[in-house]
């Protein structure tokens, strides 16, 4: 009886894994995997479809100033990124070494919650760094110094920069900081949307500090 | 009545003769009536010995015979369902080419069958009956071994899926090449974009273990969200996020210079904001004894605040009188 019992568990189980997903990233995308603090992340939307943002990133009224709203372009040669393109960004220019997800929030708010496989380079580090410490970042984003002293940017990676959202200006921030010390422009990705909106679609996020009481 | 006197002693030795011979007489079918019931009563227990060794050994084989023909109709379900799909997935690319969603269903079904998995079930089957064969009675480990086994089985579901059989190549290129086809890509690009990915991901030295990957797992919630305590990865990426951690937190090489008031102003709005966002997402985490209504009273120091919480988790309370240990509920500002 035991094993009349534990065989079709054990069969269910292994036949349950072929899962179906009903809430696609895309028509023909259910999920995608990267790599975040060495582990492999699956990025995959919320699939109950009645699920909704409830005092979660729904905050809709801030201050302006400093809170407004970013204007569409943040400069003239730095390309505009939405969701499908970060996500396209991970499996080729992240997984492959070639670029680097920033999130240039505050380090308390990379903790909270942030976009998987991004790492934390907050807008007032980039902002106020000596052309000593830009070289220090640049050099682990890749930059090369000549023998000449001069900056080479041919291998550096390429940088997609988000922070909070439409109504957020730190990414604004960092790309002045960034562009003060001449990071190429064609090497910038810049995802407005932001964090509110990875959340608006219910997509995985990565805590790496979570607030109990 | 017989005297001895009156007597010869032939007549009272053939008297006393018959007497004794009745005597014997009546005595040895007593003793034979008893041994005969004795006889009886231990043929009867030998039957009933024979009998329920027989019943014993018949019931046991029956029900033996019962699991095995279980196992095998279990196992033999679970092998011939893939296969079932893969004939449907074969015939119906004939007549679904006439809409896109009809081959986007296709493309779908032909990614989610996993033809390797009849090995899979095997192994896990043989595994099972394995560690049952061994014993009548499994013990804690075994069934800790059984399951851990399933569970791997189930982590390594990418790879399964990474490894689909040449057999269904066909029915998935022809179908990947008609997607592609309807959205202007190339397919081969796009494979071996796909490929390259795939071998980027593996070539990335892995140092999670697999119970690292049950463990996070575990740790996605019911809102998508990854906990992650550490960094302990040796890949690229988490080098250089660590490499990045350190120097920022070298304040020697930053620039001495006074920031702006505008900037000041900013930075102090946004920490004010973090600690609103931090509001949001308070989580408390149901221990035994509790209700809404104690955690409302806990949270917010009115049990009728119970309604919000409830409000504010609807993927994970269906009804406010319902709720268990363990579960972790967003309380609102």
């Amino acid at each position: 009886m035991k094993r009349l019992l534990i065989l079709p568990l054990f069969a269910s189980l292994v036949w349950g894994d072929t899962e179906y997903v009903t809430v696609k990233i895309t028509n023909t995308l259910p999920y995608a995997y990267t790599m975040d603090s060495g582990k492999k992340i699956k990025i995959e939307r919320i699939q109950d479809t009645s699920n909704r943002l409830t005092d979660d990133y729904t905050k809709t009224s801030r201050a302006c100033p400093p809170f407004c709203i970013q204007p569409t372009k943040i400069h003239p040669d730095i390309q505009n990124i939405a969701e499908l393109e970060l996500i396209q960004f991970m499996k080729d220019k992240v997984a492959k070494n070639k670029g680097v997800i920033i999130d240039a929030r505050l380090k308390s708010w990379f903790e909270l919650e942030t976009i998987p496989s991004a790492i934390n380079i907050p807008f007032p580090v980039m902002q106020n760094a000596s052309k000593k410490k830009a070289e220090l970042i640049f050099k682990i984003l890749g930059m090369k110094v000549e023998k000449d002293g001069t900056w080479n940017f041919d291998n550096a990676k390429e940088l997609a920069v988000f922070c909070n959202g439409v109504w957020c200006g730190q990414s604004a921030h960092f790309m002045k900081g960034i562009l003060k010390y001449n990071y190429p422009t064609s090497k910038l990705h810049y995802y407005r949307s932001g964090f509110q909106g990875w959340k608006l679609l219910g997509l995985t996020t990565i805590v790496h500090k979570e607030i109990k009481k | 009545m017989l005297n001895k006197d009156e007597y010869n002693q032939e007549e009272y030795n053939d008297y006393y003769q018959q007497e004794i011979r009745g005597a014997e007489t009546s005595g040895s079918t007593e003793e034979k009536s008893s041994g005969k019931g004795g006889i009886l009563i231990l043929l009867g227990l030998i039957v009933l010995a024979v009998a329920g060794y027989f019943g014993y050994t018949t019931m046991n084989s029956s029900t033996e015979n019962c699991t095995t023909d279980e196992t095998l109709r279990v196992q033999k379900e679970v092998v011939e369902k893939p296969e079932q799909t893969v004939q449907n997935v074969e015939v119906a690319p004939k007549k679904a080419v006439e809409t896109v969603q009809s081959v986007e269903k296709e493309v779908k079904s032909v990614k989610t069958i996993q033809t390797p998995k009849n090995d899979k079930i095997e192994e896990v089957a043989n595994g099972v009956q394995k560690v049952m064969g061994s014993e009548q009675k499994m013990s804690p480990e075994e069934i800790a071994k059984v399951v851990q086994m399933v569970m791997s089985q189930m982590n390594t579901k990418p790879k399964v899926a990474q490894s689909t059989t040449k057999k269904e190549e066909p029915t998935s290129k022809s179908n990947t090449e008609l997607m592609s086809a309807l959205s202007g890509t190339d397919t081969d690009s796009v494979n071996d974009e796909d490929k390259q990915l795939e071998d980027a991901l593996n070539n990335i030295k892995d140092t999670t273990k697999d119970t690292n990957i049950k463990s996070d797992d575990k740790a996605v919630d019911t809102y998508n969200k990854v906990k992650i305590s550490e960094n302990t990865g040796e890949d690229e990426l988490s080098k250089l996020s660590n490499q990045i951690s350190s120097l920022i937190s070298d304040k020697s090489t930053e620039k001495q210079t006074d920031n702006s008031k505008e900037e000041k102003t900013y930075t102090k709005s946004l920490k004010k904001e973090v600690v609103t966002r931090k509001n949001e997402m308070r989580i408390i985490v149901v221990r035994k004894g509790d209700t809404l209504g104690r955690i409302a009273k806990r949270a917010y120091g009115n049990v009728m605040e119970y309604k919000k919480i409830y409000k504010a988790n609807p993927e994970i309370l269906k009804r406010p009188d319902r709720i268990y240990i363990g579960q972790k509920l967003r309380i609102p500002k």
